[in-house]
C-alpha cells in the first residue's frame, strides 16, 4: 500500500511542481497588476490604456487560472485512476502482489493528498494576490485584501464575543465540514461511476463513467434544491417562529448535509470496493 | 505438491458465454507445459484467472499450496498477450518498479538481458518500437525468480529469428524447478522446449495431455501433428 501510494504520488508530482509555483507567481502578479492599475488610475492621469487593459485581463482571468489549476489536477487524478485500473496498464496493476482494496485505497489517498495540496496552493495564491493588492494599492481604495482581513477580524471577534455570535463560528465549522464531506464524496462518487462504466461496457468506459457521474450529480443537486424549497415553504407556513428556532434549524440542515455527504462518500467507497473486488474483469 | 491446482473452475462472461466450464487441472513443478487449443477455448481466461485479472464465477484455485489471492502473485510471473508498459518512463524505472514490488526480481539479470538485446536502460519506453517493448516486457517477466511463469502468446507477432531468441531467453533464464505454462498457436516453434502438452477445447475442456516423448514413442507423431489431428475442422 505504501509503495503504491509512493508511485501514485510521484505520478502527479512532475506536473504539480511546475504548475503550482506558476499559479502562485501569477496570483501575486495579478495582485500587483491590480494594485498598480488602481495606483495608475488614481495618480497618473491620463490613464495608460495598455497597462489598464493588462491589469484588467489578469484581474479578470485570475480566478479562471485558479479553477484551471484545480481542474487540471482533478483530470490528472481521474486519468491516473482510469488508466491504471481499466486500460492495458491494469495488466501490470492487478498482477502485483497487492490487494485490490489496497490499490483502490492508494488511489483515493493519492487523490485526497493532491486535492488538499492544490487547495492549499489556491489559498496561498489568494493571500499572495491580496497581499500584493494591499501592498501597492493606495490606502483609500477598495481592496479585496482589506475586505478579507476585516472579515477574518469579524469572525474572530464573533467567536469570542456575545453568546449569539457563537452561531457564526458554528456555521463556519459546519460549512467547513460540509465542504470537505462534499469534496471527498464527489471524488469517491466519481471513482465509483468510472468503475461502473468499466464494469458495464468494454468500449468508451470513461465516457460512460463520466456520464453516470454527471447524471448522479444532477440527481443530488435537484434533490438538494427540492429539500431547500420544501424547507422555505415550511418556514413560510409557520406563522410564529422565533429567530432562535430558525438558527437552530439552519444548524441542523448544515450539519445533516455534512453527515449525508459523508454517508454518500462511504456508500460510494464500499460499492466501488465491492465492484473492484468481485466484478472487475480485465478483458 | 502441485504448483497449480484447480477444482470445478468456471468462468462465465455475462449471462451467455461460458469461457471455462468445470475445469479440473493439476500442474506439477519443474515442467515446461504447452497449453494448446483453438482460439477462444479459454487458455487466456485460465491464465488471467490465475493472476487475478479475472474473477472466476466458481471453483477453487490453489497456487503453490495457497488459495489464490494477491499474495500468490508473488509466485507467478505473467507475460500477457498485450503490452502494458508505456508512457514516458525509462526502462530503468520499470526495472526499479519491479524490484520494489517483487522480492524475487533479479535486477542484475535484467540488465544483462537488456545488454544482450542491445536495449539501452535509459531509453524512454514511449520511444521504443512495439517489438522492443515486448522484449522489455519479456525481460521484466523472465528476470524474476518465480515459481510459475505464465506466458500468453510470447512469440506471436515476431519474426522467426526473434522467436528463437525469445524461446532461448525463456529457457535459459528459468528459475530451476519453476513451472512454465506457455499458451500459443505456434506449436512447431515451441515444441522443442516443451516437456508436456495440454490440449484444451472450447469451454476449457481438457481433451488430451501427455509428454512430447510419450507421444513420439506411442504414436510416432509430434505435438504439432497431433494437434492438427485432434482439432481438424470438419
Amino acid at each position: 500500500m505504501r509503495k503504491m501510494l509512493k508511485h501514485d504520488l510521484k505520478a502527479i508530482w512532475p506536473v504539480w511542481r511546475i504548475v503550482a509555483p506558476v499559479v502562485f507567481v501569477l496570483s501575486a502578479l495579478a495582485g500587483a497588476m491590480v494594485g498598480l492599475g488602481y495606483a495608475e488610475y488614481k495618480f497618473f492621469e491620463p490613464v495608460n490604456g495598455l497597462f489598464m487593459l493588462s491589469a484588467y485581463l489578469i484581474e479578470s482571468y485570475w480566478p479562471i487560472i485558479l479553477s484551471a489549476f484545480s481542474m487540471l489536477i482533478t483530470v490528472l487524478i481521474v486519468v491516473r485512476y482510469y488508466k491504471n485500473f481499466f486500460t492495458d496498464e491494469g495488466y501490470l496493476t492487478f498482477t502485483l502482489p497487492v490487494s485490490r482494496t489496497s490499490l483502490l485505497n492508494s488511489k483515493i489517498l493519492m487523490a485526497l493528498i493532491w486535492l488538499a495540496a492544490t487547495a492549499a496552493v489556491c489559498l496561498l495564491s489568494n493571500f499572495a494576490y491580496s497581499f500584493m493588492v494591499e501592498l501597492i494599492m493606495p490606502e483609500d481604495a477598495f481592496s479585496f485584501g482589506s475586505l478579507t482581513a476585516e472579515l477574518m477580524e469579524e469572525i474572530i471577534r464573533s467567536i469570542f464575543a456575545a453568546e449569539e455570535s457563537l452561531h457564526i463560528a458554528f456555521f463556519l465549522i459546519e460549512l467547513l465540514f460540509m465542504g470537505i464531506a462534499w469534496t471527498v464524496a464527489s471524488l469517491l462518487l466519481l471513482f465509483l461511476c468510472i468503475t461502473i462504466g468499466a464494469v458495464i461496457v468494454k468500449r468508451a468506459k470513461l465516457v460512460l463513467g463520466l456520464g453516470i457521474y454527471y447524471g448522479a450529480n444532477a440527481v443530488i443537486v435537484i434533490t438538494i434544491y427540492i429539500g431547500i424549497i420544501i424547507g422555505i415553504v415550511a418556514l413560510g407556513a409557520a406563522s410564529e417562529i422565533s429567530d432562535a428556532a430558525i438558527l437552530v434549524m439552519l444548524h441542523v440542515i448544515f450539519s445533516m448535509s455534512g453527515v449525508l455527504f459523508s454517508a454518500l462518500g462511504v456508500g460510494a467507497y464500499l460499492l466501488n470496493k465491492k465492484l473492484i473486488n468481485e466484478k472487475l474483469n480485465l478483458p | 505438491m502441485y504448483v497449480i491446482e484447480c477444482k470445478g473452475l468456471k468462468k462465465r462472461y455475462g449471462k451467455e458465454k461460458l469461457a471455462i466450464e468445470n475445469l479440473d487441472i493439476q500442474l506439477e513443478s519443474g515442467r515446461i507445459i504447452g497449453l494448446l487449443g483453438p482460439n477462444g477455448c479459454g487458455k487466456t481466461t485460465f491464465m488471467k484467472i490465475l493472476t487475478g485479472l479475472l474473477v472466476p464465477t466458481a471453483g477453487e484455485i490453489t497456487v503453490c499450496g495457497y488459495r489464490r489471492s494477491e499474495a500468490t502473485n508473488n509466485f507467478i510471473s505473467y507475460l500477457p498477450e498485450r503490452t502494458y508498459i508505456g508512457g514516458r518512463k525509462k526502462i530503468s524505472a520499470m526495472l526499479d518498479y519491479f524490484e520494489e514490488f517483487y522480492p524475487d526480481f533479479d535486477k542484475v539479470k535484467a540488465y544483462k538481458m537488456l545488454e544482450s538485446l542491445n536495449l539501452d536502460p535509459d531509453s524512454h519506453i514511449s520511444s521504443l518500437s512495439k517489438g522492443n517493448r515486448e522484449k522489455v516486457q519479456l525481460i521484466l517477466v523472465m528476470a524474476r525468480n518465480a515459481q510459475i511463469y505464465l506466458l500468453d502468446e510470447p512469440i506471436a507477432g515476431v519474426d522467426p529469428a526473434a522467436r528463437e531468441f525469445i524461446l532461448r531467453t525463456i529457457v535459459s533464464n528459468l528459475n530451476p524447478g519453476a513451472t512454465v505454462l506457455i499458451s500459443t498457436h505456434l506449436i512447431q516453434d515451441v515444441e522443442p522446449v516443451l516437456d508436456e502438452y495440454i490440449f484444451v477445447n472450447y469451454g476449457g475442456k481438457i481433451i488430451g495431455r501427455g509428454t512430447a516423448s510419450e507421444l513420439m514413442e506411442t504414436e510416432g507423431v509430434s505435438i504439432d501433428t497431433k494437434f492438427r489431428e485432434v482439432f481438424r475442422y470438419a
